[in-house]
């Protein structure tokens, strides 16, 4: 990933995508809820992409 | 008789009628809106009449909450109240930090949406308290009463108004400064102890008959003792508490946070909060605040931990001893007006809130686990469908206001929760991994300036525990006089002492099939974060006030018999604490000579403020002294270089380059090198003159035993 990429503000709106699944599946456990179709799978994904993106943050950066 | 008849007819005789208002929240409904509008009013005429800081203040710190919750129809239960105080404190940091980043910080419209909102929405929620009809209002049901002798209630009221007399008649006969080696313990009056010794008196006959008077006497035990130097010390003490009101001062003020500065600018929730408060309730700054900031945060966690320790099996007694454990244990001095404390509050909230709200049955967890840990049934129901969403979302909203404002207290939180969810004491499954989420994403986005260029210099301790270990206890005990000893070792006694007992606890509740695995898991989750970083030698510190809560229900859980017994027993319980006062007060107050300011001190910081120019770098012998109080951005502090006089000089020509520079020596950093480094008592005067005979300083004042020296241009 290279370093325009890395230091572009598309990191801030994943995290916030990232945080807004992990809510909402954790609300979905509480409430009873049937689960949307394939809301784990995606919240997963979502976070290891966020994972990846920091992790070669901290790499480059440090 | 028709369905709505039949419903009052079958219901038990615990149905409240709607005019009771303090069980029903609604008084607390009218105060919040009597607030929010005077809030408001004060806000918009910039009203400098005495009662705007009190009423912001208690705005601040309850309203939004409560009105929120209330909005969502949550009872008006102890519980909630907490909650309310634990979501307002939250949605200020937050609503200041976003303010302070995104909203070019127009505090002035959001105070005004804020209350008149909160007005809206209480007045909403009046009018339909009003209009409930009678057979919706159901009362808890009625505790049943237990005969108790009438002396019972004289005696708690006695003891307090007797001890606390006698305490304050004490605290008046103490000398007031230059406390010695061992700190107040050493200057207290005699009358002040014989104080204690009747609150803690009355408190366990009161507890021996299980009434809730004994409550009373907590209160006046955590008055006694948290609020000692508060009461004793002529102004508010601690350097850091000064340098937190300076960095809320320049929120406040300039809008902006300067993250070169401090890296706490980089977790700044707290200072923009309060820099809110300081522009809504119109004064300088929030010196205010500091002197009675311990108390405050200690009476909500002592609450906090007594409803937690009744969530998790703990007697009503057994909860209330948990709560004078927790006065009489926290020595660790992290509730000053800090960051810290306020993550912890959160901590123990969410920790509370979680257990209440998403229990589960550890004993229907993993087999493996069960076998080994042996917990006992959790029987408790919590709470689902709508009630659980808002519980829910008040977690999570908590957890990101924690995150941005303190950076050690989401790590104990991951930990705490993460263990929760292994041993199935919650039902909630994604909580850890949210809160690490949300820290790493701000560690990374909203800290860079704190970490850009020398991330290897953060994580290269991780693991390393034998020397985080030596960092934090090792470099605490520099000093070899006797008096300086005892209280390190006091300090080191009490926290063995609580994890002593708390695995004792643990031991004989596990050989009984009844392990108590949400304690045994707050107790346990702190001490990873030993193997991550030393924290400036003040990690350990942090786990010892980590594991208190626990350590002290399970305290009580051992101590303290669950059925009423022997007096002898409890005669034992009040000897031990009444031999464990001294040790606290030697414990959290040792460090008064240097953590409390003299008149002299203050005069200086505000006379060194007054002529000292913009862009002035001022040098301190130790960091014991008021600094960054004001004009945080304009005048810049360094630690004084070692050296002779000649060659500190040299050092200090070197970074003169076209600013002011100062040498400020007051008498607590004197304190500090008599009490902590071992110097002699004169060691100031001796440096002091040892500068002026290079010639290139001149004394620019002097106050008391402080002196601010120039160094010529």
């Amino acid at each position: 990933m290279s370093r325009q990429f890395l230091s572009s503000t598309v990191g801030i709106p994943l995290a916030v995508l990232a945080m807004t699944m992990l809510f909402v599946l954790e609300m979905a456990r509480v409430s009873g809820r049937s689960r949307p179709f394939g809301l784990r799978s995606a919240t997963v994904l979502v976070v290891a992409a966020l994972v990846v993106f920091i992790g070669a943050r901290f790499m480059v950066y440090s | 008789m028709n369905a709505s008849q039949l419903l009052v007819e079958e219901r038990p005789d615990n149905t409240l009628p709607r005019t009771d208002p303090v069980a029903g929240g609604a008084v607390a409904d009218v105060a919040c809106v009597l607030l929010s509008a005077l809030a408001f009013v004060c806000i918009l005429t910039d009203s400098h009449t005495w009662v705007r800081a009190p009423a912001m203040l208690v705005f601040v710190l309850f309203v939004p909450g409560w009105t929120v919750l209330r909005m969502y129809r949550a009872p008006a239960t102890l519980l909630v109240y907490l909650s309310a105080i634990g979501l307002s404190i939250g949605s200020m940091l937050l609503l200041g930090e976003i303010l302070v980043l995104y909203g070019n910080w127009k505090w002035f419209a959001l105070g005004l949406a804020l209350t008149g909102g909160c007005y809206v929405i209480g007045i909403r929620t009046v009018w339909r308290g009003l209009h409930t009809p009678l057979d919706h209002v159901i009362a808890e049901p009625a505790r049943t009463a237990t005969p108790m002798p009438g002396w019972v209630l004289m005696c708690s009221v006695g003891s307090v108004v007797v001890g606390n007399s006698v305490v304050t008649w004490g605290i008046r006969h103490t000398r007031r400064e230059h406390f010695g080696v061992l700190g107040l313990v050493s200057a207290l009056s005699m009358a002040y102890w014989l104080g204690i010794a009747i609150i803690i008196g009355g408190l366990l006959a009161v507890c021996y008959y299980g009434s809730r008077w004994a409550w009373f006497n907590v209160a006046a035990l955590l008055v006694a003792l948290h609020g000692l130097p508060g009461l004793l010390e002529p102004n508010p003490r601690f350097s850091v508490a000064w340098i937190h009101m300076g960095f809320i001062d320049q929120i406040a003020t300039h809008g902006t946070l300067l993250r070169s500065l401090d890296a706490r600018f980089s977790w700044a929730g707290f200072f923009a909060g309060g820099g809110l408060l300081q522009r809504w309730s119109g004064t300088e700054s929030l010196l205010w605040l500091v002197r009675y900031a311990p108390l405050f945060y200690n009476a909500v966690s002592v609450v906090l931990v007594a409803l937690l320790a009744r969530r998790l099996r703990a007697t009503e007694t057994q909860s209330v001893m948990a709560a004078a454990f927790f006065c009489c244990f926290n020595w660790i001095g992290q509730d000053y007006f800090a960051p810290q404390a306020t993550a912890f509050l959160m901590y123990l909230l969410i920790i509370l809130v979680v257990l209440h709200a998403f229990p589960a049955d550890p004993s229907l967890g993993n087999r493996w686990m069960v076998r080994v840990l042996r917990p006992s049934m959790d029987v408790q129901r919590g709470l689902h469908g709508r009630e659980a969403g808002l519980a829910l979302f008040g977690v999570y909203a908590m957890s990101v206001a924690m995150v941005i404002s303190h950076q050690l207290t989401p790590g104990f939180l991951v930990s705490a929760t993460l263990l929760l969810v292994l041993v199935n004491a919650t039902r909630l499954r994604v909580l850890p991994v949210f809160v690490a989420v949300v820290f790493v994403a701000w560690l990374s986005f909203g800290a860079s300036a704190y970490w850009f260029g020398h991330f290897d210099n953060l994580t290269g301790s991780v693991g390393k525990v034998g020397s985080i270990v030596t960092q934090n206890v090792g470099a605490r005990n520099a000093s070899h006089a006797f008096g300086r000893r005892i209280v390190i070792f006091s300090r080191m006694g009490l926290a063995l002492l609580a994890w002593g007992l708390a695995a004792l606890s643990i031991v004989k509740q596990w050989f009984r099939w009844s392990t108590p695995v949400a304690l045994l898991c707050l107790l346990a989750a702190p001490f990873p974060m030993l193997a991550l970083q030393p924290y400036g030698g003040e990690m350990a510190l942090r786990v010892c006030y980590f594991t208190l809560p626990a350590a002290c229900i399970l305290m009580a859980q051992f101590v303290v018999p669950k059925v009423r017994t022997d007096w002898r027993r409890w005669l034992f319980i009040g000897v031990a604490l009444l031999a464990v006062i001294p040790l606290f007060v030697t414990a959290r107050f040792g460090n008064e000579s240097f953590e409390a300011f003299s008149n002299d001190d203050v005069v200086f910081a505000h006379t060194m403020y007054d002529v000292v120019p913009d862009a002035s770098t001022v040098f301190l012998a130790s960091q014991q002294a008021i600094k960054y109080a004001d004009r945080v951005g304009e005048v810049r502090f360094r630690q004084l270089p070692k050296g002779t006089p000649a060659e500190v000089t040299d050092q200090l020509v070197k970074s003169l380059n076209k600013t002011h520079v100062y040498i400020a020596l007051t008498e607590s950093q004197e304190a500090y090198g008599v009490v902590t480094l071992d110097r002699a008592p004169d060691w100031m005067q001796k440096l002091r003159s040892e500068l002026e005979s290079t010639g290139e300083y001149r004394v620019v004042f002097e106050v008391g035993g402080s002196a601010l020296l120039e160094l010529k241009p």
